[in-house]
């Protein structure tokens, strides 16, 4: 029932926004945003409990915790930075809004880094000098 | 077969979390970019046979890459690292100080051993300087313009002269400091010790010893540290003390050594030294 919960929530800001855009629109901004903000820390429980279980199974089935960690790294550059991004954009500032994507793009390569350094490493290894 | 089931689990578990993953992500402008690093994940796995026969410490590696970048990402401030390498500077920088301010007492220790000997005749077994910072002018230099500017300060002067056989203590009262043959054996171990504010009131302790040689008989055949402080009991006082002061003087005029302030120290005479080691 909390899809219910979440669609509701986001209906009647929808409704408020659209009858405050005419008179303020900084308000109706203001409102879109803590929806926003809302619904995501509303999911953050849900993302944990996912983690959670994530863990467990790499834990059991003996996958590399540093790979896990890497992975759940990556998502939350991914959610943190889209989250942002959206939140601008709503409010009518498009650059800035592709600027933080891309700066959650950069951390998420920097994040590969290591990896393709023993990738490559190995692989030097491995053909005959 | 017990690495091959563990390599494939190890393989099947990556892409189901992989594809995990992928389902969570939240928008599709990042997707290239996580696809990528999750797929560079699941080589990583299916090398990591290859990985294990050419390099041994490959996973060490990865850890130590991985805890470097996350570092780089924000976990520690910056801060904390500059603090450790002041510290470190700091230890270095200690360490050199204590090293160089040993070197300087063992050089000093040799020019006084020279000194004494070329201008007193006498044999002298070794010269033992102890060499401290002065605080207070560590202090002033911390106010001042840079930390190292404290300066070295003779706190003690160890002078331990040649043993004499027993023979030639007959011969001491004759030979007044001069000979070199005779008169060390009353001083078997004079201890100058320099430091103005705590010996100096030993040093009057040291001068009385001539007034009354009875006193320090007992210290004069103990410990040598007990009898800091007293210039030992000897069958030949007047020879003892001449040395003494000549060597203060000695020490005064060449390094600068108030004369108030060195402390003398004797043992008692050979025999009793020797039975109080």
């Amino acid at each position: 029932m909390e899809i219910i919960q979440i669609v509701g929530l986001g209906l009647i800001a929808t409704v408020l926004v659209l009858v405050v855009k005419e008179q303020k629109p900084m308000f109706a901004f203001l409102i879109a945003a803590s929806t926003g903000v809302l619904i995501f820390l509303y999911l953050i429980g849900k993302i944990g409990g996912i983690i959670e279980v994530l863990e467990d199974l790499a834990d059991k089935s003996g996958v590399q915790m540093i790979y896990l960690k890497t992975i759940l790294k990556i998502i939350g550059i991914a959610y943190i930075a889209e989250f942002g991004a959206q939140i601008v954009r709503d409010a009518g500032q498009e650059s800035i809004a592709s600027k933080i994507e891309m700066a959650g793009k950069v951390l998420i390569m920097v994040l590969a880094i290591p990896i393709i350094s023993i990738i490559i490493e190995t692989v030097i290894k491995l053909l005959p000098a | 077969m017990n690495w091959l089931a563990e390599w494939l689990r190890e393989i099947i578990f990556i892409v189901l979390i992989a594809v995990f993953i992928d389902l969570l992500l939240p928008n599709r402008a990042m997707e290239r970019y996580v696809k990528f690093v999750v797929s560079l994940l699941i080589l990583l796995t299916l090398l990591s046979p290859v990985m294990r026969f050419f390099s041994a410490d490959a996973k060490d590696q990865l850890e130590a890459a991985f805890a470097t970048s996350w570092d780089g990402l924000g976990g520690d401030s910056p801060g904390q690292s500059t603090e450790a390498i002041l510290q470190q500077g700091e230890k270095l920088r200690q360490k050199q100080e204590s090293e160089a301010l040993a070197w300087a007492g063992e050089e000093a220790a040799r020019q006084m051993k020279q000194q004494i000997e070329r201008s007193t005749g006498q044999q002298v077994d070794r010269v033992t300087v102890k060499l401290r910072t002065e605080p207070a002018k560590v202090q002033a230099g911390d106010t001042g313009t840079s930390p190292p500017a404290a300066e070295p300060v003779i706190s003690e002067v160890e002078v331990v002269m040649a043993q004499v056989k027993p023979e030639e203590e007959g011969a001491d009262p004759g030979a007044a400091g001069r000979g070199p043959e005779v008169s060390i054996a009353p001083v078997d171990k004079i201890k100058i010790s320099v430091n103005t504010k705590e010996n100096s009131g030993e040093s009057g302790g040291a001068q009385d010893q001539t007034e009354s040689p009875a006193s320090t008989a007992m210290a004069g055949s103990g410990d040598d540290d007990i009898a800091s402080g007293e210039l030992a009991e000897s069958r030949d006082q007047s020879a003892a003390t001449s040395l003494v002061s000549q060597i203060e003087e000695l020490l005064q005029q060449n390094w600068g050594v108030d004369k108030e302030a060195v402390m003398v120290i004797g043992a008692a005479n050979l025999n009793e030294a020797n039975a109080g080691r």
